[in-house]
């Protein structure tokens, strides 16, 4: 996979870890949608970083 | 009695072969005691698809993602949020009764979240992003395994307690006479794995000595080129023609099948010992490392492990290590000479052991075999060690607390023989175990002291708020006790995750949690005292001075 491939998908993912980050902040609970975000992010992080 | 019939299950077992190996030998007994129940599986497909040929003949259904390859097809979040929306939506449209997370990393915590069942077992990452487990097993082995050397179960024992499986022993299969052994000198990290020239050793030795045997060398293609360097040796080229070589060239069915075909397996810690015991055949895992033999040997009958006395043994996988004096203190000339007793099936107890091994190189290892206890539950009993240490005292004390604890199960246990040396560290535990049993009794205190304040008409916020603090400042002095004792890290670590996970909505109900929490930490820590006092006990009633001499 392209490095700049990569890159991207992770910038995209910081930014809606990020995203979820406020919706937390402005609902106190976490949604499906925030929730999806966070899976995706700890399985890229596990299968790139062991 | 509820009725349970027609349920789905579905269990979630994301990480590696082993685990998958080992969730489905939960999964068959939980299917021979219930074949009603429908179950699904949801795994990783790069684990999941090679073992198909086995989980498929008991999970209903299996669900499989596949990050890499969704990545491949498209590289965006965008693609891989409709993948796995699409992807929990199906497994949600099961109508699942009891989902169970056997994974415990972050990433299944969240799935389990997501998705759709009636009870959740195991972790989950909560609305508010934090790990919820509410069932004692899975707090144990989110508090225990992995993470020292003092979880007393088997992986495979504490998810049927998870589920709710009846422990039965598995069935006893025969020994069969020496044949082909199959032997996997590799693992997946380098401090769990000898290197190669001790395996030549072994391999050459036990050739040597069996000269009516094959050894079928089994491997990934990862370990193509480490086969390669073992073969490559003029003593090994002499034995050529009675070692098949199978490292690279086999998918997992037909490894099941070399297994099946084989009369012994020999290897580390890793997916094939599972897949062997699977295979219905006598193991013994050499240990080393970061595995904790009684957690993660294969289980079932015929289970054997030959594991260092290196006090570091077992570390963590993050601890580096130069040294690897784990790996020089089992011997290969022990390993073979017990190999030798293995697959000629001879009786193997401490007595035989002593007869046939040297002493000497016997002096930096310990031999365990398995066994099932009265309460039909597997473990790991030294067959070399007439004391045990510190570290092996707390197991057997840990297991008896646990299980009565947990499930009321009482397992007839010996008192564990110590030395000297063993008796002085756990007698100087006691004080420590004092301290905790004290600070249980505030916490008692105080959690019934903010009930009486809320019972008032009207309650004084800030006396609320003081013995809040109070309870609070018990979590930081109980870490504080830690230091001086660290053997008592698993009861503390226990505790503080069962305070993490407290029921209750509100400040009565979490106060009345608390009480409840505290009250059981106060009976726990007592009944550590009173096991050890009668531990302490019984060493010195056995080892009483001889006074006086006999009259004629």
């Amino acid at each position: 996979m392209p490095n700049e491939e990569l890159t991207n998908l992770i910038t995209d993912i910081e930014q809606m870890v990020n995203t979820a980050g406020e919706q937390f902040q402005s609902d106190s609970n976490l949604n499906d949608e925030s929730l999806t975000t966070l899976l995706i992010a700890s399985l890229i992080e596990e299968e790139f970083n062991g | 009695m509820a009725n349970i019939e027609n349920k789905t299950f579905c269990l979630i077992q994301i990480t590696r072969f082993g685990d998958l190996i080992q969730t489905l030998q939960v999964a068959k007994a939980l299917k021979a005691q219930r074949p009603d129940i429908r179950l699904v599986l949801v795994a990783r497909d790069q684990f999941a698809s090679p073992l198909s040929f086995l989980l498929e003949k008991t999970f209903d259904r299996i669900y499989k993602f596949d990050v890499k390859t969704e990545l491949k097809k498209e590289c965006s979040y965008k693609h891989l949020n409709t993948y796995f929306s699409k992807f929990v939506e199906e497994i949600s449209e099961e109508k699942i009764d009891v989902s169970i997370n056997f994974s415990f990393s972050k990433s299944s915590n969240y799935l389990h979240s997501l998705i759709e069942s009636k009870y959740k077992l195991g972790p989950t990452q909560n609305r508010q992003n934090q790990i919820d487990i509410f069932d004692p097993w899975s707090s144990l082995v989110q508090s225990m395994v992995m993470r020292g050397p003092f979880n007393p179960f088997n992986i495979v024992d504490i998810y049927k307690k998870v589920i709710g499986v009846t422990p039965e022993a598995t069935k006893k299969f025969e020994l069969k006479k020496k044949d082909k052994i199959t032997i996997h000198p590799f693992a997946s990290h380098h401090k769990k794995s000898w290197p190669v020239k001790k395996w030549k050793e072994v391999i050459i030795k036990v050739l040597r000595a069996n000269t009516d045997i094959e050894i079928n060398l089994v491997g990934a293609p990862n370990e193509v080129e480490a086969c390669k360097d073992l073969l490559n040796d003029p003593v090994i080229d002499h034995f050529k023609k009675r070692i098949n070589n199978h490292v690279g060239k086999t998918n997992f069915e037909q490894l099941f099948n070399i297994l099946k075909e084989s009369s012994h397996f020999i290897g580390h810690d890793s997916m094939t010992g599972h897949l062997a015991k699977l295979a219905q055949l006598p193991t013994l895992t050499i240990s080393l490392g970061t595995v904790r033999p009684a957690e993660t040997t294969p289980y079932g009958h015929y289970s054997y492990s030959i594991a260092p006395k290196t006090k570091c043994f077992p570390c963590f996988p993050n601890e580096k290590c130069e040294t690897l004096q784990c790996h020089a203190d089992i011997s290969y000339q022990a390993t073979s000479q017990f190999i030798n007793m293995f697959i000629n099936n001879e009786e193997i107890n401490a007595k035989t052991i002593k007869e046939q091994i040297n002493v000497f190189h016997l002096n930096g290892l310990e031999i365990l075999g398995s066994e099932y206890t009265n309460a039909n539950l597997f473990q790991m009993k030294s067959l070399t060690e007439e004391s045990v240490g510190p570290k092996s005292v707390m197991r057997t004390l840990l297991r008896i607390l646990f299980l009565y604890k947990f499930s009321e199960i009482e397992e007839n246990v010996a008192f564990p023989k110590i030395n000297n040396e063993t008796y002085n560290v756990i007698y100087g535990c006691l004080e420590g175990i004092q301290h905790l049993y004290e600070l249980s009794e505030f916490g008692k205190k105080y959690s019934k002291d903010i009930l009486i304040e809320l019972a008032k008409d009207n309650p004084s916020l800030d006396l609320i708020k003081k013995l809040s603090a109070k309870i609070d400042e018990i979590d930081n002095l109980q870490a504080l006790v830690l230091q001086p004792y660290p053997l008592l890290t698993p009861f503390v670590e226990y505790f503080q995750l069962a305070k993490g996970n407290l029921k209750g909505s509100n400040l009565v109900e979490l106060s009345e949690s608390n009480y409840v929490l505290f009250n059981d930490y106060s009976i726990l820590t007592s009944t550590l005292h009173d096991l050890i006092t009668k531990i302490l006990s019984e060493h010195k009633l056995k080892n009483k001075p001889v006074t006086g001499q006999a009259k004629d």
